[in-house]
């Protein structure tokens, strides 16, 4: 990032300290035709004896160029193999490896660590699957895939170049988008763990639940749990807070983002090394479904202020009834809000306790309650709160005061008079969300929220990226979840954040600046915002930030003037692994 | 000497179900030699052509499935670029199959090993490429074109306009689309035989138009935009004039 007009400091590369205490020491290799490959052959499996010839591999592997050493052993991957290993590498001068054996998959990951103990680049190391790929599967001719593939390994290996860890130092200060619960927690977790936090909400009060209104938590004493973290937050002398603010640029990238921030006093930008995402969730505007007014037909949300506010009910209800999925799990938003069902359980419960004269009934699909707090449904029958199961294809109607539904589990109508009709309208992202995901450059689902794109390759996607995503940002979340959920979160972020660097494997892209042209498509076309392109000094040029590069190599594929190399699957070691492949 | 293939698997898809076909030993056909990449998006087309130069009789690539890549977009990549490799052997006189990308979970094990034997006897239906000089020097011209900066910037921006719009937010029908991009390809294609054959030595047009088998009127028309943009100058001062290659 040397010379970028972003005004983003250099910060990728190796630590810039020296020698961290972290990082073993490595041998340097010389690359090039003085390079020699020590090739392992590895008996393991009833095929590998029956369809290969391991004598004949072994002086097959001793003709090929550039190899220096052939063993053949039972079992390089366990004990006696990797201590033979050590001797031949002391012995033999090797300093690249093949294995000719199991999975890279498998034994990638065994065979690095015993090349950095023996001091050699973990990186100058390729894998022949002879086994899986070869003679498990290959009843006849797999001899000579098994000579092809190993050639191909050693024509790859002989190319490698050393690689070393790339290490990113992490600014000790994080940036926490939400004054809800989850960012009350997350704050207050980050700056338990001593690093300065910057809490950002776009409401003029903490609180979260649109607009800080205690009233509206479920639970009893929620409210008060609320009041106490936003206080404590407050006094909290390591986190600052802006209010009726919202984050408007970010710069940089994990461990170094530059974050500008739009409060009433102006713009401010600070350097941050994470960021939490912690913008909730609120409820669905019922827009007059059921005749709602906020009065007589109210959200279930409306409802929690009658019930637990301040202001004083005109005149006790006689009869409630609450209808769930309203507007919910349908063509449009087909989603479970997963909250409703149990904020309406509690609610019906707290209201008998309040006024105990009161029917109260609820009309539900599916009664969505996770974990401990299905038990609530038995309190709240106890408690006398009548449930009746209404099929979506014939959902409640009312007339007057009456609703008239199609109880399932009793197979007949039902109609019950009511005073306060109470509609759970499920969940939506909070405001914040949409604004926040697309300054941060990371996607919603089709909803809005912000859940791993793809959860179950990379579970961890947007941590990797230095931001996490915790409480109903990320689903909708019950005040428990998004509580334990906010306390991972931050504690991630404080690990990241108090050991003062981050680290990613070296397999990236670079761009060589005397050959690019400054044209973009590399950017357009990497799937994780990777590339940008900066104006330097000698023009416009593409930029790889190393840290957010995972490796795929589509940029290399696709540069017009190959002005972007891939470390480890370089035109240098795909080419000869070619010529290898198919000469006779 | 039996044939042989590559297949491109890429680390997380086509190498993983690879391997569950060795767990599970599902057999299929041993000319099949793979290079393991970090994602298929990382195959250049070139890559791919190289494997049919050197004598590969078919080049595939093996990733993961749409939209569940660990890598989001380089599958979507790999496939437009092997459709417009596909589309250039069609142009260089060979069979566009030879080059095709298949896109399983990396649990199909079953897929894999179907994939790979079915690729294995489209490519014993095809029979040899043609290695002839002439075979051959299609190929490396094919190859040269891959490598040319027009065309891989149209086939990566192409596919930007087709999924996106273009600079002025239209949508260009896909088919229309493909149409321009395709009539470069092959404009180009013409260019680089020329190239190559006058790098060679230098020719008439007459000439050259028999030795690429191509109409005498749409080589002078080439020749004289290659003169144009000066990558083509005359050779002496023979009759009928001979034309070279400038060095760049």
């Amino acid at each position: 990032m040397n010379g970028s007009s972003t005004g983003v400091p250099p910060y990728c590369g190796p630590d810039p300290s020296g020698q961290p205490a972290f990082e073993p020491a490595r041998s340097g290799v010389e690359t090039g035709r003085s390079a020699r490959v020590g090739v392992l052959l590895c008996v393991c499996g009833p095929e590998m004896r029956k369809r290969l010839d391991f004598d004949a591999l072994a002086s097959f592997a001793s003709s090929l160029d550039a190899v220096g050493h052939v063993e053949t052993h039972p079992a390089w991957c366990l004990r006696p193999g990797l201590r033979r290993l050590r001797q031949i590498v002391a012995e033999k001068g090797i300093e690249r490896l093949v294995v000719a054996g199991c999975s890279y998959r498998t034994h990638r990951q065994i065979f690095a660590t015993a090349l950095e103990r023996c001091g050699l680049n973990p990186y100058l190391f390729e894998i022949a699957n002879l086994k899986e790929q070869c003679a498990a599967v290959h009843p006849e001719g797999a001899m000579a895939r098994a000579m092809d593939q190993m050639a191909m390994a050693v024509a790859q290996v002989a190319a490698l170049e050393p690689l070393e860890p790339i290490f990113v130092r992490s600014e000790p200060r994080a940036l926490v988008i939400g004054g809800s619960l989850s960012g009350l927690v997350a704050a207050e977790t980050l700056a338990g763990a001593g690093i300065d936090t910057i809490l950002v909400e776009q409401a003029d009060v903490l609180g979260g639940r649109a607009g800080g209104s205690r009233e509206r938590w479920p639970g009893a004493d929620f409210g008060d749990e609320i009041d106490e973290r936003a206080a404590a937050a407050r006094s909290n002398s390591l986190i600052t807070i802006h209010l009726s603010s919202k984050l408007v640029r970010v710069a940089g990238g994990p461990g170094q983002f530059v974050v500008t921030v739009q409060t009433p006093g102006g713009e401010t930008a600070v350097r941050v090394g994470a960021i939490v995402l912690a913008t909730g969730s609120r409820p669905a505007p019922p827009g007059g479904v059921y005749g709602h007014d906020g009065k007589r037909v109210r959200t279930q949300e409306e409802f929690m202020e009658l019930l637990r506010g301040k202001a004083r009910v005109p005149e006790t209800p006689l009869s409630i009834v609450m209808i769930q999925c309203v507007g919910s799990r349908d063509a449009n938003r087909p989603y479970c809000s997963r909250v409703c069902c149990l904020y309406a359980v509690q609610n019906a419960i707290e209201a008998r306790k309040k006024w105990p004269d009161t029917q109260v009934a609820i009309l539900f699909r599916d009664l969505e309650m996770s974990c401990l707090t299905e038990r609530d449904v038995k309190h709240a029958l106890e408690a006398g709160v009548t449930f009746h199961r209404y099929d979506p294809a014939s959902p409640p109607e009312i007339q007057g005061q009456r609703v008239s539904v199609v109880d399932t589990l009793l197979g007949r109508r039902v109609e019950i008079l009511f005073d306060l009709l109470v509609l759970s309208v499920g969940r939506i992202p909070g405001e914040g969300t949409a604004g926040a995901a697309r300054v941060l450059n990371i996607d919603t689902d089709a909803y809005g929220f912000v859940p791993e794109p793809v959860v179950r390759l990379r579970p961890q996607e947007h941590a990797g990226r230095g931001i996490y995503v915790t409480g109903s940002a990320h689903w909708p979340a019950s005040p428990e979840e998004a509580t334990y959920q906010a306390f991972e979160m931050a504690s991630r972020a404080a690990m990241a954040l108090q050991r003062g660097w981050l680290s990613t494997r070296p397999i990236v892209a670079t761009v060589d600046e005397s050959r690019c042209l400054g044209c973009g498509l590399c950017a357009s076309m990497c799937g994780f915002a990777a590339i940008s392109v900066v104006q330097t000094d000698k023009g416009r040029k593409a930029t790889v930030q190393t840290i957010l590069c995972k490796g795929c190599g589509t940029c290399t594929a696709g540069c017009p003037v190959f002005a972007i190399r891939s470390a480890f699957y370089g035109d240098a070691q795909i080419a000869p692994a070619i010529h290898a492949a198919v000469t006779p | 000497m039996s044939k042989k293939f590559i297949g491109f698997v890429c680390e997380w898809g086509g190498y993983t179900a690879a391997d569950l076909a060795g767990f599970r030993r599902v057999a299929y056909p041993a000319d099949l030699r793979t290079i393991r990449v970090e994602c298929t998006g990382r195959v250049d087309p070139v890559w791919m052509l190289d494997a049919l130069i050197e004598g590969a009789e078919g080049a595939m690539i093996i990733g993961c499935p749409m939209g569940d890549s660990r890598h989001e977009v380089g599958n979507y990549r790999a496939q437009e670029r092997t459709r417009w490799v596909a589309k250039g052997l069609a142009l260089a006189g060979e069979r566009p199959d030879r080059v095709r990308t298949a896109f399983l979970p990396s649990e199909d094990a079953e897929g894999y090993a179907r994939t790979v034997q079915e690729f294995s006897r489209l490519l014993d239906a095809f029979g040899p490429l043609d290695r002839s000089e002439k075979g051959v020097e299609r190929l490396r011209a094919l190859r040269e074109v891959f490598a040319s900066e027009k065309i891989r910037w149209l086939v990566g921006q192409g596919q930007n306009v087709a999924e996106d719009a273009d600079a002025f937010r239209e949508k260009i029908p896909p088919l229309e689309l493909d149409a321009r991009i395709e009539e470069v390809l092959r404009d180009e294609y013409r260019r680089v035989r020329i190239l190559r054959g006058l790098r060679r030595e230098p020719m008439s047009v007459v000439a050259l138009a028999t030795h690429l088998e191509l109409p005498a009127q749409a080589v002078m028309r080439d020749v004289s935009d290659l003169i144009g943009i000066g990558r083509l100058a005359i050779e002496g001062h023979g009759d009928p004039p001979r034309f070279r290659e400038v060095a760049r």
